[in-house]
């Protein structure tokens, strides 16, 4: 397999991962060969194994018939089939001759719980594609079959302005509006407080983290701006 | 993780031990949010992995008249950002508090930390992460080629060339 390394290393299935980790993984895998237009599976095949496709190509049809996409070689066909229990549900074809590396799910099952550092770049890389692939079809979805829910452009809504002789809100009226957001903190960790202090002071777009105050006990703190005070216990 | 936290019970963490817990608690943290408060946008946290604790978080998608369509609501026990996490391309969609909300937050940095120093435990975690993904990709694979062969039927009734071309040929080119 040796020979074949610089010709692997250019398939996306191994892309980026060092010349041990892509040999190592061929060893984990079983080899398979379609003839042109020969069937890997079809709708209502029992579950199965993942494959990743080394030459050629291989067409997903759906159950009516229709061509759903051509994968090629680097590209890899059923990997979710390596964790849910369900019959196949597309056909896969083969265009041309086409060879084969097979993931079957006694392989990668094993894979989850080894400490080799094969193993979890196998898991890791089945992970990383079933993201992509996820993207994907949530992108065509999203053109073919959006969702239905819509909610209205939200309106800003100014607040009613006080009467004109009406005396300003003073701090104790501050700190009441602000009272909801202390009681959300009150049991915080120093952690999240200063994660708190780093999300305010992002959002005001504060280079200064002075800006921002935590406030012990009965502390008054000399600030009239209490959403820029944490009062803690 | 917080021990006043009931995630453990979350399908995203289904197999995980006592010990791979006390791992996540290293390099996760937990997040509170005021109804209504922004959980994740296009640039804040939108990399990294949630899992509801309390509460619940609306995902929406800004539109370009400024009408918001819902893409998922969500509840405790909840997970999502796996995608995000796992290939590094942030989400575009907007994530809103649906009440006061706590969620379990895993990031990049988190995670490339959990793989450095437990490696076994970072595994198991991708492994659950990648199951929930392969659920929702049978689903949306299912979903869509439900809607090709309708769309389909529908257009080879036209007889049109145009609409002969199938749905995906339009959309990918091919």
């Amino acid at each position: 397999m040796k020979n074949f390394l610089p010709y692997l290393k250019t398939l996306a299935f191994f892309d980026g991962l060092p010349d041990d980790t892509i040999l190592g993984l061929t060893t984990r895998f079983a080899r398979q060969r379609l003839a042109d237009g020969e069937v890997l599976y079809e709708p209502g095949d029992p579950k199965g194994s993942a494959f990743v496709i080394v030459r050629g190509e291989l067409e997903v049809l759906s159950a009516g018939g229709q061509r759903m996409a051509v994968l090629k070689a680097g590209e890899a066909v059923g990997l979710h089939e390596l964790f849910v229990d369900e019959p196949r549900a597309t056909l896969i074809r083969a265009i041309g001759e086409t060879g084969l590396f097979e993931i079957d799910r006694a392989t990668f099952a094993a894979a989850c719980e080894a400490i080799e550092p094969i193993d979890a770049a196998l898991v890791e890389r089945v992970a990383h594609l079933l993201a992509i692939q996820l993207r994907e079809i949530d992108g065509v979805l999203a053109r073919v079959d959006p969702p239905v829910i819509v909610a209205p452009a939200p309106r800003f809504e100014a607040p009613p302005l006080p009467a004109p002789n009406a005396p300003l809100p003073g701090r104790s009226a501050l700190r009441a509006a602000a009272a909801p957001r202390m009681e959300a903190l009150k049991d915080a960790t120093d952690a999240d407080i200063m994660a708190r202090i780093d999300e305010i002071a992002d959002r005001a777009g504060l280079s200064d983290l002075d800006s921002v105050k935590v406030v012990y006990g009965d502390e008054q703190p000399l600030r009239t701006n209490p959403s820029s005070i944490i009062r803690r216990g | 993780m917080a021990q006043d936290f009931d995630i453990r019970g979350a399908t995203v963490f289904s197999g995980l031990t006592p010990d791979d817990f006390t791992a996540l608690a290293q390099v996760g943290r937990r997040e509170s949010y005021l109804p209504g408060e922004t959980v994740f946008s296009g640039n804040l946290r939108a990399q990294s992995f949630f899992v509801i604790a309390d509460g619940g978080v609306e995902v929406l998608r800004r539109e370009p008249d400024g009408s918001q369509t819902i893409l998922a609501r969500m509840g405790r026990g909840a997970a999502f950002g796996e995608a995000a996490l796992l290939d590094g391309h942030p989400r575009r969609a907007l994530g809103i508090a649906k009440g006061s909300t706590t969620c379990w937050v895993l990031d990049a940095r988190g995670l490339a930390r959990l793989r450095a120093e437990q490696p076994v435990v970072a595994t198991r975690l991708v492994a659950n992460l990648a199951r929930g993904m392969a659920v929702r990709l049978v689903r949306a694979s299912t979903r869509a080629t439900q809607v090709v062969d309708q769309r389909r039927a529908a257009n080879s009734s036209l007889g049109a060339g145009e609409a002969r071309r199938s749905l995906m040929d339009r959309l990918f080119g091919r």
